[in-house]
């Protein structure tokens, strides 16, 4: 049963039970907030939240993240009492927090700080010696803590706890001399510690990844999907020039929440280093740098086709195409059509699952982000981290086949033992590895961050990589679409509109949804039969 | 004047501690009569006496278990708080010490009533002397079956289980209280939801203070009308107050509602000491607002009458203070206490009262600001009904009325001139009992 209230003036309509504040915010009042998150929900402890209640006997304040909606409730969120009251309180908080924004992470997305600008902007009254805390302590191998700063909004306590089920933080000591420490002897060891860096409204909590890298301003967000395991949460990417920064969980409801795990949060390391920009081709010991067009002449005289042109005859020799899980969905779509079309050899998608387990929370143990994807298009999935897997993609190779891996761009090490057995090795990798280091033909692609694609995670929600970096390889679906125009004798596509379309229209899993407009938190795929 | 002595009737008598002792004065004769009464009838005679909390809100005690719901599949509980830590208060300590089973006899009254079966007596940490005394009486009574399974054959079971605070004030506040018992950080919870619908381990829970618990076989024994003849027409009954500071004879003393303030302190501990004149009464504990000799001598003694003179009742602790007495020096000590004692949830409170205390300390060391004085009065307002205790009220309440009422004290320790002669007497106003 919907009630109505009036908020500011505007009768509105809203759930029962909902809290006040998440009414505010969806008509566009943000009502300032530390202790209140919507993935946590009110503790009620910051006071900065309030608002007039006005009735018949007169306006009262209250806590609009602790109250409920009523039928007939009248909020005043702008009046002069509850003003007053927030700035009070910001004013409170202020009193012994060290001011030290110059230096501190956290400026620019502050709570603190935007509260201050929106309701004081005035000198303090504070004219008394600060009461000191510990400041940069590390307290463990993913944050530092700086007690000074802490408003003792008690959320990075209650995610651990609530959300992580893992307690590793608690406010010792009261009044003034409270502070967030560690239980006596530990560390925050949580898989999940970073969130409470997102969750801490100051620069109480910050990031040893993060701290000192760069102010939050010059960072440029681009929303994409984290590629770290099979749960793809929806990501932030911030980079600067050419550089990664920090990778952030954004809100979906379908896939992660609130929430990502760390692992995701620091596994862009490799998109800064170790690049390949250039093709190469190795010819014994010795390497030659050539362009994409040598390379695509190279890898059809490598199959036994004529070095241009349409191809007249089918290979000569054989070929096996295996693309990494990590791939995008057109990727695989594309690189399937070359196999089948081009060079009529097997694809598979290979994956390599590390000992591990799926956590309650988020992780799952299978660390590529579209095994899914390859199972909707009907790619087999090889595990190489079983024997048959291995074996699997060396019968196909057979004893003197062509092995093209596309997209391996981190842990090759259980394809090494394939690799090693191919007449020859093609890969196109975004990154220096094991496997570039003895190919004999390497065309750099692009890493997740560079990327335009889609993913579908293990649930089968499908969302889109954006490229926050401009690209320094070439783009796999390109060399894919490349060579099977130039086998065809045909122009290659465009654009990868066209390669979605193609994806719809032929994909029956992706049947209904239009993969050119997906929204930031993407769309389920439809259920498959099981086959 | 004749006050009936209703709570602290045997507090001289030798061994009212005892069961014996107890028993010998009519002890325990309450239960015949209440077990055959219905539940709902024992609340309507607890409501009709009139009885009203005595922990410091005065909040109506048979109202206040009508809140508990009658259908629920939960088991409820009753916490008795005898954390007693407002400073000048130590009547409850006497209670415990002299006439526990008082305690437990009221604590099975109201099990009945409400349909509890396990009672929590929340002792103060620092009360060894009362805590032995308890624990000692809670056995005798569990020995003679007055407490337990199926106490005298009535079908009903109490138990009673004694916990012991750790020291903070704060879990002197009910949902403070609840959360401490629970294991937790002592600090309280947003309400609602009130106890009385989660409370204890999220279940329905009464919380009374002491003297409540302790008023309620009289009560029963001489009927709700005898009771709520007693006293003004809104406050009824009779208070323990626990009078401390410039008194000749300060201690513990049972009054009737309706008294006149001053005269009631007088006749009780025979005035102010060495003959000296009356200069402010605190009279409803350290977070009550202060009365100037005049309004303590024009005001009567019920929770209407000091509400409308702009203070309270609160814990019946009543602190004198005579003319050599330094305002100044005791709202130190008073906001040193709050600032010491605030739990750490609420802005406000947490910074407010180190704020308060910095400020009033600056003005007693001598280093005061002409504009101190209108900052602390800006600050308290900020802090009243701001946060979620009264802790942050406990201290703007009298800040804000020693200021406004003795400003000139302040202003001279400000100017440097005048300074009040005598800093607090030693062993005298009972406020520096607790403070860090």
């Amino acid at each position: 049963m919907p009630v109505t209230l009036t908020i500011n003036g505007k009768k509105v309509q809203a759930a029962d039970g909902a809290l006040v504040i998440d009414v505010c915010r969806e008509m566009g009042i943000e009502i300032p907030h530390f202790c209140y998150h919507p993935g946590l929900g009110p503790d009620g402890n910051c006071r900065m939240c309030q608002v007039d209640f006005v009735t018949e006997r007169g306006a009262k304040l209250g806590i609009s993240c602790k109250t409920t909606v009523t039928e007939g409730m009248v909020v005043d969120t702008e009046s002069e009492s509850a003003k007053k009251a927030r700035a009070s309180v910001e004013e409170m908080l202020l009193l012994n927090h060290p001011l030290d924004c110059p230096i501190c992470d956290k400026a620019g997305e502050c709570s603190l700080q935007n509260y201050y600008m929106e309701h004081d902007l005035q000198e303090g009254r504070q004219d008394f010696t600060r009461f000191r805390k510990e400041k940069a302590r590390d307290i463990g191998p993913t944050l530092i803590l700086d007690q000074e700063r802490c408003v003792l909004c008690d959320r990075c306590v209650r995610f651990l706890r609530d959300v992580a089920h893992d307690e590793q933080l608690y406010i010792a000591g009261r009044g003034h001399e409270a502070y967030i420490t560690t239980f006596p002897g530990q560390e925050v060891t949580s898989p999940y510690s970073l969130n409470t860096v997102d969750l801490c409204p100051v620069g109480a909590l910050t990031a040893k990844d993060f701290r000192f890298n760069s102010a939050t301003w010059f960072l440029k967000n681009t929303n994409s999907v984290c590629t770290t395991c099979a749960r793809g949460c929806s990501m932030q990417v911030q980079t600067k020039k050419d550089q990664v920064y920090r990778i952030r969980p954004r809100h979906n409801p379908d896939v992660n929440g609130y929430w990502a795990c760390d692992e995701g949060r620091v596994n862009y390391k490799f998109v800064n280093e170790k690049r390949l920009v250039t093709p190469f081709l190795r010819r014994g010991a010795e390497v030659f740098k050539c362009t994409t067009q040598e390379a695509v002449a190279e890898l059809r005289t490598l199959l036994g086709f004529k070095p241009a042109g349409p191809a007249d005859k089918p290979a000569t020799r054989k070929a096996v195409v295996v693309v990494s899980a990590t791939a995008t969905v057109e990727e695989m779509f594309l690189f399937r059509r070359l196999a089948s079309e081009g060079l009529h050899a097997p694809i598979f998608v290979a994956r390599h699952i590390p000992d591990g387990v799926d956590d309650r929370l988020l992780r799952r143990a299978d660390k590529h982000p579209n095994a899914k994807g390859a199972e909707l298009l009907g790619i087999r999935v090889l595990d190489l981290q079983n024997g048959g897997g291995v074996a699997d993609l060396t019968n196909a190779l057979g004893p003197d086949g062509v092995l093209i891996a596309v997209g391996f761009n981190t842990h090759v090490e259980a394809l090494m033992p394939v690799a090693s057995r191919a007449y020859a090795l093609v890969a196109l990798s975004g990154c220096e590895t094991a496997l570039t280091e003895r190919a004999h033909l390497v065309i750099p692609g692009l890493t997740f961050a560079e990327k335009d694609g889609l993913v579908v995670n293990f649930e089968g929600h499908v969302q889109q990589l954006r490229p926050a970096l401009d690209p320094r390889g070439e783009s796999e679906w390109r060399v894919a679409d490349a060579v099977i125009a130039s086998l065809h004798g045909s122009h290659p596509h465009e654009f990868l509109a066209q390669i979605r379309k193609a994806i719809s229209d032929g994909v029956p899993a992706f049947a209904g949804i239009d993969l050119n407009k997906l929204g930031p938190t993407g769309a389920r795929v439809q259920a498959q039969p099981v086959a | 004047m004749s006050t009936p002595n209703i709570i602290s009737a045997r507090f001289d008598k030798a061994g009212s501690h005892t069961l014996a002792g107890y028993k010998a004065n009519g002890g325990y004769g309450t239960f015949e009569k209440l077990f055959r009464m219905k539940p709902d009838e024992v609340i309507d005679e607890v409501k009709k006496s009139g009885l009203r909390g005595r922990g410091g809100a005065g909040f109506p005690t048979g109202m206040k278990w009508s809140f508990i719901p009658k259908s629920t599949d939960k088991p409820k509980y009753l916490c008795v708080n005898a954390d007693e830590g407002e400073p000048g208060t130590f009547k409850d300590r006497l209670i415990l010490e002299r006439d526990p089973h008082a305690l437990l006899e009221g604590i099975v009254i109201c099990c009945h009533a409400v349909g509890i079966k396990t009672a929590y007596i929340y002792i103060r940490g620092e009360y060894d002397f009362p805590l032995a005394r308890l624990d000692a009486a809670l056995k005798e009574a569990y020995a003679a079956g007055l407490v337990g399974k199926n106490i005298q054959g009535s079908g009903t079971d109490v138990d009673i289980v004694i916990h012991r605070g750790a020291g903070a004030y704060i879990c002197g506040d009910e949902t403070g209280l609840i959360e401490s018992l629970e294991g937790k950080k002592g600090q309280p919870r947003p309400k609602p939801p009130f106890p009385a619908v989660i409370g204890v381990f999220g279940c329905p829970t009464v919380v009374n203070n002491v003297e409540t618990i302790s008023a309620l076989p009289w009560i029963l024994h001489n009927g709700a009308d005898a009771y709520a003849a007693i006293g003004t027409d809104k406050s009824k009954g009779t208070m323990l107050f626990s009078i401390s500071g410039m008194v000749e004879r300060p201690g513990v003393y049972e009054s009737a509602f309706g008294v006149n303030l001053w005269d009631f302190i007088a006749q009780a501990t025979g005035g102010v000491k060495d003959g000296k004149k009356l200069k402010a009464v605190i009279p409803g504990g350290s977070s009550s607002a202060i009365l100037t000799a005049d309004e303590a001598r024009n005001v009567k003694l019920d929770y209407e009458s000091i509400a409308a003179a702009g203070s309270m009742v609160g814990s019946g602790a009543i602190m004198v203070l005579d003319e050599d007495t330094c305002v100044v020096k005791a709202l130190e000590v008073v906001l040193r206490f709050y600032a010491h004692e605030s739990c750490g949830q609420c802005p406000p409170c947490r910074e407010g009262t180190y704020w308060l205390y910095e400020i009033v300390n600056r003005i007693r060391t001598g280093r005061g600001r002409p504009e101190d004085i209108d900052l602390m009065l800006s600050i308290c307002p900020d802090m009243l009904g701001r946060t979620v205790c009264v802790l942050a009220d406990s201290a703007a309440i009298p800040a804000a009325s020693y200021i406004k009422k003795f400003r000139s004290e302040f202003e001279a320790y400000i100017d440097k001139a005048n300074l009040p002669v005598r800093t607090l007497h030693p062993g005298g106003v009972n406020l520096e009992a607790r403070a860090l």
